[in-house]
């Protein structure tokens, strides 16, 4: 059965059915060239769709891309769990979605709305994460060639040795895979789904800076950011899908802080809305060290509402973000002797000095 | 535990004109918390260099802190020398002892500029049940000073802080709130407003905890406002009710340990920060 499950999606998702719509696309030439001076980047922000056929991912995959060409943009960001549209082409999805959301919808607060078991979906992810990861980055390889600009895919369900992770790609102007980055820091769901953490970080050097692309979660944690500057990163962009209601505050907990305490910029995109019940919220934004941004406030650009689509462009300086780094107050000191110890004491069950009273 | 930060005006600033009037106004300021019945109050950082050295501050706190049983009192921040070298140094004070020291261990550029030294270690000590430690000022802004006294048990942390430059909501969310966040302790804050070596700092009072156990979901048990009238502000520090909220959001839990040997300061690499 679940043999037959994966044959049926490679076939919906069939790589010749992607081609054709990849030709169908015009090649564009750019107007705008890189200067080495100003970066556009843009950062998605869109709902669960799910699709029938490939071609309407293709189309949706596409807009997107388009109209970052269109702004001039050289790099462009998709969020987490950038297949979840996908889903739609397996049969009987539609009608569990459908009847799953609703009940979520109407359940009364304090009432538990019925829930997906994430250790039911691991089989379902074995059999078709393969057929979806080719899907994701042969479309993405295609537009990023077409449109001669930078994509980061977005994450889907990567299945290496028999292990699932959640990572995406990093594809060139000429519609390469330059790299691929899997999650660092799970979330409780994704533990119990069985999807395993990855342990290396990488960072790219593109004639656009050094760039980095941990997913979501791994913005949490200041070491994620921490293990980007120790690579010479100036950008990291991080797709999210939090499932979870919008808080300003809430929201407030991952990639700004983050790149605050770091100095990097930072390109945030998020996956909305609902799927199995499951209700995703989160804003899509561009963010700087709050002394090179206008208002002060860490904030390049960032999207109205935490649902719906919108494609969030904004500027990034490189040269003064270094000049940012060489001036704030509260960047770039070091303290040897405290940290030549560090990773021992703070992670390795090292003790703090506790005096006597 | 019952927790008070001073909220510290810019009026204060220009009022407390003389070492006596500073420490009056301290006096006040622990009577207030006294019939309050605060087990732990937090003063704004500088207070202790604004007039005499940090030796006599300390020691007139230490003093006057018989006067308030059982509590304990953060008396800001003051300048400390040791062997031909200065430090920002905090402490923890009760009953006429002094509990914890605690020098801030990295500086603003500023601080370079008049010559202090840094700290080497972290200190932690327990106090009505609850594991506390100091961040003082700049070191809310490196986040691994957060971490070290998360992965070490810290429950509740106290800060003075001074932030150079204008008021800037923004840049206090950056420091200690989102740290609390992400190492999941309470804060309690007090921020200096006034001048000091030809600096202008502007920075605010707050009582930090998990955004999970706060009533408006923002992070704030308590913060000074815009038409505070009142000098301090409190907060009750329920431990047993962050337990609840840290099992919401358990971050130290997934954390990844494997992954961090290459970080700036992992074993080998000597502390090379830019």
């Amino acid at each position: 059965m679940s043999n037959i499950l994966g044959k049926w999606v490679e076939w919906k998702l069939g790589g010749a059915r992607i081609k054709r719509r990849l030709d169908s696309i015009k090649p564009e030439v750019r107007s705008r060239k890189h200067e080495g001076k100003v970066i556009r980047a843009a950062a998605v922000q869109r709902s669960i769709c799910p699709v029938k056929s490939v071609e309407k991912y293709c189309d949706a995959m596409e807009y997107f891309v388009k109209e970052a060409a269109v702004q001039g943009c050289d790099i462009i960001a998709f969020p987490e769990y950038n297949f979840f549209d996908l889903l739609g082409v397996i049969p009987g999805f539609a009608k569990l979605n459908r009847y799953l959301n609703k009940k979520a919808a109407k359940a009364v607060p304090g009432n538990k709305a019925p829930k997906m078991d994430p250790k039911g979906l691991y089989p379902l992810f074995c059999n078709i994460s393969v057929p979806i990861q080719n899907t994701i980055e042969q479309l993405m390889c295609g537009l990023a060639l077409k449109y001669s600009i930078y994509i980061y895919t977005g994450s889907y369900i990567i299945k290496e040795k028999e292990k699932l992770f959640n990572g995406g790609a990093f594809i060139s102007r000429e519609g390469k895979i330059l790299e691929r980055q899997k999650k660092l820091h799970l979330t409780d769901f994704e533990e119990k789904l069985g999807i395993k953490r990855d342990n290396e970080f990488k960072v790219i050097s593109l004639d656009i800076g050094n760039i980095a692309f941990p997913v979501c979660m791994d913005a949490t944690y200041y070491e994620t950011f921490n293990l980007a500057r120790s690579q010479g990163c100036d950008i990291v962009i991080l797709p999210i899908a939090n499932n979870e209601e919008y808080g300003f505050y809430r929201a407030l907990r991952g990639i700004w802080p983050r790149v605050q305490e770091s100095h990097v910029y930072g390109v945030k995109a998020s996956l909305n809305g609902w799927l199995c019940g499951l209700h995703f919220t989160g804003k899509s934004g561009i963010f700087a060290p709050i002394g090179i941004t206008s208002g002060r406030d860490g904030i390049i650009s960032i999207s109205k509402d935490f649902e719906g689509d919108s494609l969030v462009v904004g500027d990034i300086c490189l040269e003064r973000l270094y000049k940012e780094r060489e001036e704030d107050e509260y960047y770039g000191d070091s303290n040897p002797e405290f940290e030549k110890d560090f990773y021992l004491n703070s992670y390795m069950g090292g003790k703090l000095n506790t005096p006597k009273r | 535990m019952k927790a008070a930060s001073v909220v510290f005006k810019r009026d204060d600033y220009k009022e407390l004109t003389s070492y006596k009037k500073l420490f009056l106004k301290i006096e006040k300021l622990l009577g207030l918390c006294s019939e309050q019945s605060v087990e732990v109050v937090v003063f704004p950082a500088l207070l202790g260099c604004l007039f005499d050295s940090g030796e006599r501050y300390i020691s007139d706190i230490v003093e006057l802190s018989n006067a308030y049983k059982g509590m304990a009192i953060c008396p800001g921040s003051y300048y400390e020398a040791d062997s031909g070298k200065a430090y920002h140094s905090s402490c923890i004070i009760t009953n006429g002892r002094i509990l914890l020291k605690q020098r801030q261990i990295y500086l603003a550029k500023w601080e370079k500029n008049i010559g202090l030294s840094r700290g080497t270690e972290l200190k932690s000590i327990l106090l009505h049940g609850m594991k506390l430690g100091i961040i003082i000022s700049t070191d809310v802004f490196y986040s691994q000073v957060s971490r070290a006294f998360a992965m070490s048990g810290a429950e509740l942390i106290l800060s003075p802080v001074a932030f150079i430059g204008k008021e800037n909501k923004s840049r206090q969310l950056s420091g200690l709130w989102q740290n609390v966040q992400v190492n999941p302790f309470f804060g309690v804050e007090s921020g200096y407003k006034g001048s000091f070596c030809g600096y202008e700092f502007e920075s605010c009072s707050a009582v930090h905890a998990p955004l999970e156990m706060t009533e408006k979901g923002d992070g704030f048990l308590v913060v000074e406002s815009e038409s505070q009238e009142n000098e301090i502000i409190l907060a009750e520090l329920d431990n047993e009710k962050r337990k609840e909220a840290v099992k919401k959001f358990n971050t130290l839990a997934q954390l990844n340990i494997e992954a961090y040997k290459d970080m700036l300061f992992a074993p080998n690499e000597g502390g090379c920060h830019e």
